[in-house]
């Protein structure tokens, strides 16, 4: 939309970017180097410590058998390889945690993007009437603490609480959602979507005002159905709203955390317990190697994830 | 200066993996034992005293130690006061950097822990008596053959049962494991849904469910303390009759998550009965008023098993660390605090049991029924084991309790994968 | 970079006539309530138990309308709590982070995305990978390190590991580079020094995207909870969320009426800046997405 169409000017001098400087020869190349490496230095410093730093040395972490007791004397620990992964996947826990953690993201990530769109689908459909304030409150979960709303969501999945109320209203006897194991993480998910499809909804709405009205009215005029307006015309033009709500989603998904931390610490039976709250767990015990190497499984599948995705709707785009 | 030395040092620190790699190694000398310092004096302590306490008895804890200052003037105590939860985290973080108060508050189950990370000094030679305090108590001050910590206040559980219910279903509270069963079903043909409430695998379980295994007569690791065993018969005697409550439909097995969510029920009286500590009882006053605590709560031992009737003893302890700036007034404070009088005062304020056995023989401590319950109790109340990793261990049996509970494993094997992980856990030591 | 506002797109100006299909637009109107009663009935929830006794709060059944109405657990968590304290130090850290992101994430931006120079290649392909590397990850050793520079309970060690993300600094070259550089040619051109290209020129025009990161940290901030959790050892340097997940939950009970009053204390702050500055809010992140 807006930002899209005062890009191009700027894209159409990219050719022409570094001419001018680049005639001037070597001091002058030094001299940019030095100021752009000054104008970077306060993030330089402040990245290299506290954000790449501590990313290198969990990854040494994870291959040594360090404790919460080797703090003052992190030297003398010991180099054991591959054998914290190796130990990870032989903890039923853990591999129960991995299971969660796709079981999320595979119900999780597509749910929250059918809600999203969906409603930014409606929003765009030309209503007018309190238009801006639907915009605003559906966004509002977004903004919320969840430490702050657990309280509340813990008493809506009560046996007798609202949402089986609501449930008995339409002649349906609910779960003690979050005792029951085949109904804790749903009763997440559910959550996760409330608090996330805000995002996206915004993202689609944006992608969505960026596609000229025209072409969609033209398919229907040409006798498509509005359905099938919507799937051969609107969608594909989604492709790059998608593929950012994609991502996004999938990186904060994959980190599934803070709803098992606050709603039923992993249970019960562990059915909901994740990679990152394993991972937690094994920071708290003191066993830093393990909580390191099991936080690397989750890097890997979060880049691998990024990667399918990027390939996936780069591809038809 | 003092920064840049910190983060040369936070540097060098991170960098174990080139090291690491290059070829250093663990070496075979035990860490973790705490120095044993010089014997305190029995003059009067002198400047500021820093100290952490937590929850409540940090709240508390000033009023007390405005009573030390008045007895020692040339002293200042200043109290700190830290959420129970997540607390282990911040003695420890504060042991790492080397950036301690003077003392600590310690909860008894952590004290191991921290011992075992070399911050805490010995207690000093002829400091306390340790003869005076209970026993279950004085057993969880110590590790690797050391005392670290000075016990200050205990508390056990026992059994809380509503006495109308009894009255009217014509049943007496139950003294024995053969009774319990019966008892808790005749509350339960008075109309409550439950006879009693257990915790079903959330965090700490298990204080509720070893004290089962104890009563069976199991002990949960070798005469040595080198080895777990939980895998013993009497152990799986206790598991098996916490699994009876389950499936004799006297207990849910969806028990209670979040604190605070069975007084409710205790009172509104779906929930016959309960196993808690001292402090119910203002729970409950709360939550029901003080008649219903009167006319309706009775409070009893736990019922005995084969071999004892043994609960499991928690409390808090005083510790004084390595990096103490004032090491000698820490110590004298701490020693005040364990003084017999002090204790029944620190009782009045807090309501904390005292851990000085002395202590209950004067005013309510020695004539109050409930209390008399809870004094009896402790005098077998058990410790948890001593060794560094039985946080983790907890969280192995709570997750295998919370199998047994919900019926999708047997004691038995439960109590196979409890022993083997804890074996492959460890107890911290090298073996 | 003149970004107007949703709502008035030429998408609506174009819009079909609303009486050809009236009854497909009541069926949208009621569905859009509906969904909007779902997503907000957790906030009702909240302020309604909020000013209940407790007693009220966990009783069976449980009500929507307050029977008895009540501000004591406000007055108890403003007595006996001090969430004055608290309410400042997540003010002052988000804040903090709030300019640390905005000034050095737009200079190291601006280098990004102007000036050409040895070494950027791989400085920016680090900044993206740190995009998809998860809290988890980094907590450990970070939680390590600001402990071993003995910044553990101390406002430097809650706000220094936030001051700058790989995320400000990816959007705000994003941002930068969509300005025209012939205008930074220009000014080069007339003799002007970098760092007055950049406060002359640069800042001025990156407005919005600024307002976007400065929202977007101030959120994340304020309701960050898992660090502050760990750094804050002693109660003066507690953050909202933090007082509220240890205050609420004693040694041996829960006091439903305080929890429900705090979590109303954290909430409400940030919704009132979010209705303040919602166009901002949601026009950025939709700015965001659009690349």
């Amino acid at each position: 939309m807006t930002t899209t169409t005062s890009v191009e000017p700027a894209r159409e001098r990219s050719s022409t970017r570094q001419r001018p400087q680049g005639s001037r020869g070597g001091s002058g190349r030094l001299r940019r180097t030095l100021v752009a490496w000054a104008f970077c230095s306060p993030f330089v410093l402040l990245f290299a410590t506290f954000g790449f730093w501590p990313v290198l040395s969990s990854l040494s972490m994870s291959v040594t058998d360090i404790t919460s007791k080797d703090v003052e004397t992190p030297f003398s620990v010991n180099f054991v390889g591959l054998e914290n992964y190796v130990t990870l996947f032989a903890d039923p826990t853990f591999v129960r945690a991995a299971l969660n953690t796709l079981y999320f993201v595979a119900v999780g990530i597509p749910l929250t993007m059918v809600i999203s769109l969906a409603i930014a689908v409606a929003l765009n459909s030309g209503i007018q009437r309190a238009k801006g304030f639907f915009r605003v409150a559906y966004f509002a979960p977004v903004v919320t603490s969840i430490v702050a709303i657990a309280v509340v969501w813990r008493y809506l999945y009560k046996p007798d609480g609202m949402i089986n109320s609501a449930l008995t209203l339409v002649g349906i006897s609910g779960p003690d959602w979050l005792n029951d194991p085949n109904w804790s993480m749903p009763a997440l998910i559910l959550m996760a979507v409330w608090r996330h499809f805000g995002i996206p909804m915004v993202i689609f709405l944006a992608g969505l005002q960026s596609i000229p009205p025209e072409l969609h009215e033209a398919a229907v005029v040409d006798g498509a159905s509005r359905w099938r307006a919507f799937r051969s015309v609107t969608l594909p033009l989604l492709r790059p709203a998608t593929l950012v709500v994609a991502v996004l989603l999938s990186i904060s998904y994959l980190q599934f955390f803070e709803e098992p931390f606050v709603m039923t610490s992993g249970g019960p039976l562990d059915s909901t317990t994740s990679i990152s709250y394993y991972a937690y767990e094994q920071f708290g015990f003191g066993n830093y190697g393990m909580a390191s190497a099991a936080s690397y499984v989750l890097v890997t599948a979060i880049a691998l994830l990024s990667l399918l995705q990027f390939r996936i709707f780069r591809a038809k785009a | 200066m003092m920064f840049t030395s910190h983060l040369s040092k936070a540097l060098i620190g991170g960098l174990t993996a080139t090291l690491v790699l290059a070829g250093c190694g663990r070496s075979d000398t035990q860490r973790g034992v705490g120095a044993k310092g010089a014997p305190v004096g029995t003059s009067q302590a002198k400047g500021h005293i820093s100290v952490w306490a937590m929850g409540t008895e940090g709240e508390r804890l000033p009023e007390l130690a405005a009573r030390f200052e008045k007895a020692n003037p040339d002293a200042k105590v200043q109290v700190t006061a830290i959420p129970w939860q997540d607390y282990a985290k911040k003695v420890e973080t504060a042991i790492a950097s080397k950036d301690t108060p003077d003392a600590t508050l310690v909860g008894s189950a952590d004290l191991t822990n921290f011992a075992s990370t070399g911050g805490l000094e010995q207690v000093p030679t002829g400091l306390v008596d340790t003869s005076s305090f209970y026993r279950g108590a004085a057993r969880s001050t110590t590790f690797d053959g050391g005392t670290y910590a000075v016990p200050w206040y205990v508390e056990t559980r026992a059994l809380f049962y509503r006495k109308d219910l009894a009255r009217a279903a014509g049943v007496s509270a139950p003294k024995t494991w053969q009774e319990y069963g019966p008892f808790l079903k005749a509350l339960q043909k008075e109309g409550a849904k439950w006879g009693l409430s257990l915790p079903t695998g959330v965090a700490q379980s298990w204080q509720s469910v070893l004290p089962f295994m104890w009563q069976a007569g199991a002990n949960l690791m070798n005469e040595d303390g080198t080895e777990f065993t939980f895998t013993t018969p009497e152990a799986r005697e206790g598991m098996k009759r916490y699994q009876s409550f389950f499936t004799s439909k006297t207990a849910s097995r969806n028990g209670p998550v979040s604190l605070g969510e069975i007084e409710p029920q205790f009172v509104d009286g779906s929930t016959a009965a309960l196993i808690s500590g001292p402090w119910e009882t203002a729970l409950l006053k709360e939550a029901g008023g003080a008649d219903f605590v009167k006319d309706k709560v009775g409070v009893v031992a736990l019922p005995k098993g084969p071999k004892s009737n043994a609960g499991y003893i928690g409390g808090g302890h005083w510790s004084v660390f390595k990096e103490a700036k004032n090491r000698d007034g820490a110590w004298k404070f701490v020693r005040w605090l364990s003084r017999p009088d002090v204790q029944q005062d620190w009782y009045e304020l807090s309501g904390d049991l005292p851990a000085v056995q002395t202590a209950w023989s004067e005013g309510k401590l020695k004539s109050d029924p409930t209390l008399a319950v809870f004094r009896s109790q402790l005098e077998t109340a058990l410790p948890t084991p001593n060794v560094t990793t039985w946080k983790q261990i907890t969280a192995v049996l709570d997750a295998e309790i919370e199998k047994v509970a919900k019926g999708v494993s047997s004691p038995e094997a439960a109590l196979e994968r409890v022993q083997a992980k804890a074996s492959s856990i460890g107890t911290g030591r090298p073996r | 970079m003149t970004a107007p506002t949703a709502t008035t797109g030429p998408a609506f100006r174009d819009r079909r006539p609303p009486r050809r299909v009236p009854t497909a637009r009541v069926v949208l109107y009621c569905a859009l309530v509906l969904g909007l009663l779902a997503t907000l009935a957790p906030f009702a929830w909240m302020f309604l138990g909020s000013v209940k006794p407790t007693g009220e709060i966990v009783a069976h059944p449980s009500s929507w309308i307050p029977r008895s109405p009540t501000l004591a657990n406000f007055e108890q968590l403003l007595s006996k709590q001090n969430f004055g304290l608290y309410f400042l130090n997540s003010t002052l850290v988000a804040v903090a982070c709030v300019l640390g992101n905005l000034l050095f994430c737009s200079m190291a931006g601006y280098a990004f995305a102007k000036i050409e120079f040895a070494g950027k290649r791989l400085l920016f392909g680090l900044v993206l990978t740190m995009l998809i590397i998860p809290g988890v990850t980094t907590f450990v050793p970070l939680f390590v390190l600001v402990s071993n520079m003995g910044l553990g309970n101390s406002y430097l060690g809650l706000v220094l590991p936030f001051l700058v993300t790989p995320f400000g600094v990816f959007i705000m070259r994003q941002f930068i580079q969509d300005i025209p550089d012939a205008l930074v040619e220009a000014a080069r051109l007339d003799g002007a020094g970098e760092s007055r290209i950049f406060l002359r020129v640069i800042l001025p025009l990156t407005q919005p995207a600024l307002a976007t990161l400065a929202i977007l940290t101030f959120l994340a901030q304020w309701n960050n909870f898992l660090w502050p959790l760990v750094v804050a050892q002693t109660e003066d340097h507690y953050t909202l969320p933090v007082a509220l997940a240890l205050f609420s939950v004693g040694a041996n009970g829960t006091n439903y009426g305080l929890l429900l009053a705090g979590a109303v204390t954290v909430v409400t702050p940030i919704i009132l800046l979010f209705l303040a500055l919602q166009r901002h809010f949601i026009q950025g992140i939709a700015n965001t997405g659009i690349k």
